[in-house]
């Protein structure tokens, strides 16, 4: 049955991001492409204004895909929707399960379709070979390949938004428990959970400081060396995964009460 | 055949009533196959509980009878037609002269009064 | 057999009591008429049935066991919304359905769709809401369940299509199989009715089989739930 509902979710979800991905990708590709200008003034106009449209397109997924994330949560289990997906032969763990499986992917396919429409319109043709290069270079002085330091970005970046959405999720299902105000307490109690949990992140990089002098040093001079922030970066990594597990358990524990659709 | 109900009296008792009707005119033939209980519901558009119902009253006063595996059939037996029809008939005309009396007609003017009207037809 | 029971069933929002210890039972094979006005807790408990609600106390028992993923499997609700998915076409509605439901009859729904001139390839978004509500109880009635639950199938519909809704629901509607209907325009279904409740003010008012209740006040349903609520 998981895959049958998460077949839904999906399906449902991509039929409106996927026109966004097309029209990204198609600017990016534009802007990237340098067959397209002859060096003219009114060219390089037009290079710099399809970049320019790239990267608030990349601001725009990002944001559409959240937002159609929190949408789809929120009408598919207590909108008009949620009267069919209720009423269906399916546990609510599987529900859920399948709306925690649609987040994961929803987040590396918007991650994926942006870097790959931020490469094409910044780094085509050589300056791809370019910026390997500097990867290199890097690589070479720090002794360490740059590429597990892009990597563990990527990884808590990932990480933090997981959580961020399933905040978003705490919010919806908590909030919709209330017999009024839906909407709004939704967005508070999502809103202070996001909260609440970078805030205790925060406070153990402090602590950290306290026990680490290298840690510390980042305080003073906002700097460290590449060893400290691969410790540093791995640690916020487990913490956020941390944080998700427990919210996964927070959220399908209270969503198994059931609930009281409007 | 169609049922006309109305909805202050029990559903079930207006369909024994026009059953017995449509029999006793014939437009139900003796000897004829009903459709199955659902079926005829459905026809009828009342609730197939409301139809077994019926179907079971008018089973009891005789009007039609189960044939074990083949459904139920309306009666062959025409002299027990024939005595609904003339009970039928009875009722009707027992209920016509009392209005005629109320009227102020007498026994004999209502009489008169039919047999000048079969003529003018 | 006890189909459905429920037992000193409450719901309330806050102070606001919504319906008081309901204790009901639906035997199979019948069809209920869930009558009262707008408000008095008819769509709440259908809700309750359904799991779209939590009760506050009591318990409600399908075929003698908690309302949960079995009990969705044998119960076929209709509720008073358009509840697809407005993206869809009607073809993955039925697609939808069928995966989702063993009883679904995609064949018979097919049939039902074209008798009722409604196209295969159409967009439920370009629908209206006639329309909508149309597809709706011919998917919910083309699954072969055991209960069936219909929350006003009549409200949208104009009143020379309901002979139509009301044949629909009497041919599909299988011979073990009970049927709750829960609406404010009596007249036009009291007839297939074998029971009727009367709701008011979340308590049950009377339960009655609708032949009896006929008889003992020479009335129609219609007019003794006007008489009783005075509306």
């Amino acid at each position: 049955m998981l895959t049958k509902v998460l077949k839904y979710d999906l399906k449902l979800t991509y039929k409106t991001l996927a026109g966004f991905y097309t029209v990204l990708m198609i600017f990016a590709y534009a802007a990237g492409d340098e067959r397209f200008f002859n060096g003219s003034y009114f060219s390089r106009f037009i290079e710099e204004l399809l970049k320019l449209s790239t990267a608030a397109l990349i601001t725009a997924t990002v944001v559409m895909s959240l937002w159609i994330v929190f949408q789809r949560f929120a009408e598919n289990l207590y909108g008009n929707e949620s009267y069919f997906t209720h009423t269906l032969p399916v546990s609510r763990t599987t529900v859920y399960v399948s709306k925690f499986l649609s987040l994961l992917t929803v987040l590396l396919t918007s991650a994926a379709v942006c870097m790959a429409a931020y490469f094409l319109a910044f780094y085509s043709g050589g300056r791809v070979s370019e910026w390997q290069r500097v990867l290199r270079n890097y690589s070479n002085i720090y002794g360490i390949s740059i590429a597990i330091v892009y990597l563990l970005i990527f990884a808590v970046c990932m990480l933090q938004m997981i959580c961020l959405v399933q905040c978003g999720h705490f919010g919806i299902i908590t909030g919709h428990r209330a017999n009024d105000g839906r909407n709004v307490k939704s967005v508070v109690l999502g809103f202070c959970m996001y909260l609440i949990i970078n805030a205790a992140g925060s406070i153990g990089f402090f602590a950290a400081g306290s026990f680490f002098p290298k840690v510390r040093d980042l305080f003073y001079n906002g700097t460290a060396d590449i060893k400290t922030l691969c410790g540093l970066l791995s640690a916020a990594g487990i913490y956020y995964a941390a944080s998700a597990a427990l919210l996964f358990a927070i959220c399908l524990k209270i969503f198994k009460k059931g609930v009281n659709v409007e | 055949m169609d049922f006309v109900f109305d909805n202050d009296r029990p559903i079930y008792i207006q369909l024994v009533e026009q059953m017995e009707k449509f029999i006793v005119s014939g437009e139900l033939a003796s000897g004829v196959r009903l459709p199955s209980v659902r079926d005829f519901a459905v026809r009828c558009r009342v609730n197939p509980n409301t139809m077994q119902r019926a179907l079971a009253e008018l089973e009891e006063l005789g009007l039609i009878y189960t044939e074990r595996t083949n459904g139920k059939f309306v009666t062959s037996d025409e002299d027990l037609i024939k005595k609904f029809r003339e009970k039928y008939a009875e009722n009707k005309a027992v209920n016509f002269l009392t209005e005629m009396e109320e009227l102020g007609y007498t026994k004999e003017e209502t009489l008169e009064y039919l047999k000048n009207l079969n003529q003018e037809d | 057999m006890e189909l459905l029971k429920c037992v000193d069933l409450s719901k309330s929002y806050g102070d606001d009591e919504a319906l008081k210890d309901i204790n009901l039972v639906i035997p199979k094979g019948r069809i209920v008429g869930l009558l009262g006005k707008n408000g008095a807790g008819k769509t709440t408990l259908i809700k309750l049935i359904n799991d779209l609600l939590t009760p506050t106390k009591g318990e409600i028992l399908i075929n003698e066991r908690p309302v949960g993923v079995e009990s969705k499997k044998v119960i076929s609700y209709l509720p008073e919304r358009s509840y697809m998915n407005k993206s869809m076409s009607v073809k993955e509605a039925l697609s939808m359905f069928k995966e989702f439901y063993e009883d679904f009859d995609y064949e018979k729904c097919k049939k039902t769709l074209k008798k009722l001139d409604l196209d295969m390839e159409m967009k439920i978004s370009k629908m209206s809401k006639g329309m909508q509500e149309k597809l709706q109880l011919i998917l919910v009635m083309s699954r072969r369940a055991e209960l069936y639950i219909l929350d006003e199938p009549l409200a949208g519909v104009d009143p020379a299509a309901r002979e139509n809704i009301l044949d629909m629901i009497l041919t599909n509607l299988g011979e073990d199989a009970s049927l709750i209907i829960s609406t404010h325009l009596i007249s036009d279904i009291e007839r297939i009715l074998d029971d009727v409740i009367f709701i008011n003010e979340g308590r049950i008012i009377l339960y009655s089989p609708a032949d009896e209740l006929r008889n003992r006040e020479n009335a129609s349903i219609d007019d003794i739930f006007r008489r009783m609520f005075k509306c």
